[in-house]
């Protein structure tokens, strides 16, 4: 379609893009893509030819709570309006007088929008205040019924409104599950080599196995005991090798999030069958430290799982170019008092001290082909079930990225 | 064809045992062991065998190890078997000296063809070492005179070059032939070329 009008605009965004310095992020509007606006980066230095071009939808990023409802909200990038935020609690119609309340740039080198919160005052803000205590006694009953049934008015337009709220918090989920199962299949390319060795082990055991029951089986008088044991010895390597396809493809299936009670040391061990190959390959040393008995939350396992993978891989990362004898991850799992920690501290470089701060941040990447988006969505998957992640630097080098999930009980009660 | 023991060390218990099986099925006799710094404490240089081990495995590789042995003197054929078709690893192992390079799951045929030319070549390794030893045996005359002999030159020429008496000369020879266990000049020539030849490396 030459005449499609958001190709177009998407084509000169991308000329725009290709000018950029690499690692750059840049924010784009387009008429287009009314109501929205687009993040550009070019893609690594392999494909130059490529970008990546995110569209965000700024309504989303409001969160409904913590917007007071008479706040008017206008965000804007060189004076174009990217979001028009009306107030939504009493008084947004009949207003009679406006006040500017707030107006600042965004300090962001990347989404530099100009924001502007205004707060208009109604009526209803000013007859509530006490001085009315001087009307007459019929005047304030009739006030009173008023105001009552502006208060019913404002309870219903409330309900509709946490309503609206709550399909929104499913919708961004909905997004969020999604990132989620795009950066697990992502991922698994990475280890795609590490699962093909660890699959060829198995697969070098039956072949030499059978090969061996075939000679067996062809002699005139075979050992009656070498035989069943060859064969029982296949049937255990071809359940190795399913058990290794099914947490491979467990890692990479499509699903609902779902929190189960799950053994923190159970989803630990598998994570490191699934990596452990890979940082062989890497001479990167992984070492498991789990309480006994297992610590135990209500996690969604494969999130979790994923959770880890991002912070092992990070620390791989930095590892890689650490310059130490000593190269390795360790992982912990401990019991404390109320709840469940997990760490993942490896022996790298640690993390300079203006990137501390900002880890967690969407788009915010020290690698120079990074998005910018696992740490981010690590920080999201923990908090969704109630959970925390922090960083600090080790007193000996190296980082210590620390997940702590809430105590079972109290998920329980959360969900009554 | 001569048999030799075979040492296969490998990190994974169920392929050793696999491939430990299979080779006994043809009435080799296999040691098996789950890591090189194991392999290194347990070999025993009077036994020679051929080496089979995997590449990959935690703390010392198998080139590593390959080379540690070489250290001790130990240059018995080498055979590398990994999980991947890594094109630089196998450039190393060959640049390394290693007999040959199976990539894994590995075919009966060609592991049988690789174990019959990794005993061929222990064979002519043995018998270059006995050279060696019997070459060693020698007296610092005697393995001038065996030269001169293997070069064609007469007893006299010999005699007038070294200026000393043809008898002495022909004492010297009969030492040799003593030593070596032969007379033959054609066997001289045999054993002081692969004496030569040895080490390689």
């Amino acid at each position: 379609m030459p005449n499609d009008p958001q190709k177009t605009g998407l084509f000169s965004i991308a000329s725009a893009i290709a000018r950029q310095r690499q690692g750059e992020v840049r924010t784009y509007l387009n008429d287009a893509y009314r109501g929205r606006y687009l993040l550009g980066k070019r893609a690594t230095m392999d494909s130059p030819g490529l970008a990546i071009i995110v569209q965000i939808d700024p309504a989303l990023l409001i969160e409904g709570e913590e917007l007071p409802a008479w706040a008017h909200v206008r965000l804007s990038l060189d004076g174009d309006t990217v979001l028009d935020h009306q107030a939504t609690g009493s008084g947004a119609a009949g207003s009679i007088l406006t006040q500017p309340y707030f107006s600042k740039i965004v300090d962001s080198q990347s989404q530099p929008f100009m924001v502007d919160v205004t707060r208009r005052l109604s009526v209803a803000d000013i007859v509530n205040r006490p001085w009315i205590g001087g009307f007459a006694l019929a005047s304030l009953l009739v006030l009173l019924l008023l105001l009552f049934t502006r208060q019913l008015k404002a309870n219903a337009r409330k309900l509709q409104q946490d309503a609206r709220e709550a399909e929104r918090r499913a919708h961004l989920q909905e997004h969020e599950t999604r990132l989620a199962h795009a950066l697990r299949v992502n991922a698994l390319g990475e280890l795609a080599s590490g699962i093909a060795h660890e699959l060829t082990q198995p697969l070098t055991a039956l072949l030499s196995q059978s090969q061996a029951a075939l000679r067996l089986v062809s002699t005139d008088s075979p050992d009656p005991a070498l035989l069943p044991k060859a064969l029982s010895a296949n049937v255990r390597e071809a359940k190795r090798a399913g058990a290794m396809l099914k947490r491979m493809r467990d890692y990479i299936s499509k699903r609902e999030q779902k929190p189960v009670l799950a053994d923190l040391n159970q989803i630990v061990a598998d994570i490191a069958e699934l990596v452990r190959a890979d940082l062989e390959k890497r001479q990167i040393g992984l070492v498991l430290d789990l309480a006994t008995p297992s610590p135990q939350a209500i996690v969604d396992p494969i999130e979790m799982e994923q959770v880890l993978h991002n912070l092992i891989r990070n620390a791989a990362d930095a590892l890689q170019e650490a310059d130490t004898a000593d190269r390795s991850i360790r992982i912990e799992t401990v019991m404390p008092e109320s709840g469940a920690i997990v760490r993942v501290t490896d022996t790298g470089p640690g993390i300079g001290a203006e990137a501390l701060p900002r880890l967690f941040e969407p788009f915010f990447t020290t690698k120079i082909d990074g998005m910018g988006l696992g740490l981010a969505l690590c920080a999201s998957l923990v908090e969704r079930i109630g959970g925390h992640i922090d960083v600090r630097n080790h007193p000996t080098g190296g980082a210590t990225f620390t997940i702590a999930l809430p105590p079972v009980e109290q998920h329980l009660k959360a969900a009554q | 064809m001569k048999q030799f023991q075979i040492y296969l060390i490998d990190d994974d218990e169920p392929v050793r045992e696999a491939i430990k099986l299979l080779l006994q099925t043809y009435g080799m006799t296999v040691e098996t062991f789950g890591d090189p710094a194991t392999f290194l404490a347990h070999v025993d240089p009077k036994r020679p065998g051929c080496i089979l081990a995997d590449l990959r495995m935690p703390l010392i590789s198998g080139l590593q190890m390959h080379e540690r042995l070489l250290e001790r003197g130990i240059g018995w054929p080498t055979i590398m078997i990994t999980g991947h078709g890594d094109v630089n690893a196998c450039r190393r192992a060959f640049k390394a000296g290693i007999l040959d390079f199976l990539t894994k799951p590995i075919d009966e045929q060609v592991l049988l063809d690789a174990i019959h030319s990794a005993f061929q070549t222990l064979e002519r390794v043995l018998e270059k070492v006995e050279t060696m030893e019997l070459l060693r045996s020698l007296t610092e005359r005697e393995r001038e005179v065996l030269d001169m002999v293997c070069r064609g030159w007469a007893t006299k020429e010999i005699a007038v070059a070294l200026n000393v008496s043809a008898r002495t000369i022909d004492a010297h020879r009969a030492n040799i032939a003593d030593k070596l266990g032969t007379s033959s000049v054609a066997d001289f020539v045999q054993l002081t070329s692969a004496g030569a030849e040895f080490p390689r490396r």
